[in-house]
């Protein structure tokens, strides 16, 4: 079954990155934002399975606050894992990531593979 | 690999990206590779590099797994424009048996440039290293006062030294922030929780003016701001000091004055409006009776605890929130009375980089080819 992967991230290139890097996982549908408010609003449009979201960003949303957006909305809680990107490496950082919900907490700079092998296993495949 | 169109090499397009200037060396020490930031120095450090004997001995042994680590070295070569000072580091391992520097021009002095280097010349200090040498140097023995004592024991003297070395960290934070080298930070902050903790701080003075905080709009949900805590956290406190001084402007002793402190967010900004609410009667307080800040701790002395007079507040909170994209407004009106608007953007400061950093681009072509060889095992099974 296809998986509906959106990426929100306020750097372009880590958003390319990312898509090169899906390019090596099978059936996704990849969406993107560039910062969090309109990474919230598509959320709710297209209802995610996966989304893979940046922490520092521009705007009235910051990861932390999209990511507890969404495991507070009933219609996405129980269907999409979030996977919260970051450069902010502290634990009090990853503390406040798992507050806000967050399924995985991966830090910048990551390895690829780590993040594929993440995901298959969020999304319940076998790698 | 060569310094031919890149298009069509996966870590050469990937490594163009990358904003810092790299360049990649064969085994044998040659540059093969310079990316597009490399290209744009106009010192050239292809060239530069490619014929030091040091950088050669290195590569090669980098090359022949001699050396692990991260690497860093300073070269001095002579450019078309004079000595040009360059900062190598060295990634640890070859990349598809190339060996990778970052590379970064350092600044010389003028006189440098051209080969007059003057070793014995004074060295200068800037303004913010003589503040932080004039405060590391009396902050030791003010310090040694106040563990000595109370505020018990010698209240004038504890308080006096109390505000002597506020004064300083604000001339401090004054000199720094009008610097040329600001580092604003990226720390994430919930406003609400600065203000009252600031509040809680200054609940002596507050209480000993007959000032009451009126904090309403604070919800969960308001979008963080990200900076230097310590800055922001600087210029909010001069806002309720000054708040606090304020209030009882054109009030009898024995009256009871409000600061009302509303939050709000708008946009992509948060705006936070310290308001002169002036006399207020009991039939007020009660009707802000859950937006009343109330000190959670016992209050130290209220007596001593005037505000500074120096008139620095307002140009070191301007600049704070300057600095952090925000501003400051301030408004008398006849009906509202005098009030503060302070408005910050929200969320991140926008990143101006386009390009990958080169750690993110070295583990992606590290991983490069354990991503094809996957995706072939899966196309094929």
């Amino acid at each position: 079954m296809t998986a509906r992967i959106l990426i929100v991230d306020d750097q372009p290139d880590i958003r390319k990155l990312i898509r090169l890097t899906l390019q090596h996982l099978d059936d996704a549908e990849v969406h993107e934002a560039d910062n969090g408010g309109d990474g919230w609003r598509l959320a709710q449009d297209i209802k995610p399975d996966l989304m893979l979201l940046d922490v520092m960003m521009p705007g009235e949303l910051d990861g932390y606050q999209v990511c507890a957006k969404v495991k507070a909305d009933p219609k996405l809680a129980g269907q999409t894992k979030v996977i919260l990107l970051t450069a902010r490496a502290q634990k009090e950082d990853e503390e406040q990531g798992r507050k806000a919900g967050a399924d995985a907490y991966l830090t910048k700079a990551f390895s690829p593979l780590k993040l594929l092998d993440l995901m298959d296993s969020m999304l319940g495949r076998t790698v | 690999m060569s310094n031919t169109p890149s298009s069509s090499n996966p870590l050469l397009v990937l490594l163009d990206f990358v904003a810092s200037p790299i360049l990649l060396f064969n085994a044998e020490g040659a540059a093969v590779f310079s990316n597009q930031a490399a290209k744009q120095m106009s010192c050239r450090p292809a060239l530069l590099l490619g014929s030091d004997p040091n950088v050669l001995a290195l590569v090669r042994d980098i090359a022949a797994g001699k050396i692990v680590l991260h690497l860093d070295m300073r070269v001095d070569a002579m450019s078309d424009n004079g000595i040009a000072r360059l900062q190598c580091r060295f990634a640890p391992r070859p990349i598809a048996g190339l060996v990778a520097m970052a590379v970064a021009e350092v600044a010389l002095e003028p006189e440098e440039r051209f080969g007059g280097a003057t070793p014995d010349a004074p060295q200068r200090l800037s303004l913010q290293q003589i503040m932080e040498l004039i405060r590391a140097d009396l902050m030791p023995s003010m310090q040694q006062v106040l563990n000595q004592t109370t505020a018990q024991t010698l209240p004038g003297a504890w308080e006096d030294i109390r505000t002597l070395r506020e004064r300083l960290d604000r001339l401090t934070d004054l000199v720094n922030v009008f610097g040329d080298d600001v580092l604003i930070g990226d720390e994430r902050m919930l406003l609400p929780e600065l203000v009252r903790g600031i509040a809680q701080d200054l609940a002596p003075l507050a209480q000993g003016m007959g000032v009451t905080f009126i904090i309403d709009g604070d919800r969960d949900d308001l979008p963080p701001v990200y900076g230097s805590r310590r800055l922001i956290k600087r210029a909010l406190h001069e806002c309720l000091h000054n708040a606090i001084e304020h209030a009882r402007q054109d009030a009898h002793s024995r009256e009871r004055v409000a600061v009302g402190i509303h939050f709000r967010a708008s946009g992509q900004h948060l705006m936070l409006n310290i308001q002169q609410m002036g006399v207020v009667s009991a039939a007020v307080l009660a009707q802000h009776a859950a937006a009343i800040f109330r000190p959670t701790s016992p209050q130290g002395p209220a007596a001593n605890l005037l505000p500074p007079k120096l008139q620095i507040g307002l140009p070191l909170t301007q600049r704070i929130l300057q600095l952090h994209g925000g501003r400051l407004r301030i408004e008398d009106d006849a009906v509202d009375g005098l009030s503060v608007m302070l408005e910050l953007p929200t969320g991140a400061p926008l990143r101006n980089n386009q390009h990958l950093d080169m750690l993110q681009a070295q583990i992606y072509a590290e991983d490069l080819s354990k991503l094809m060889a996957r995706t072939r095992q899966r196309s094929t099974s």
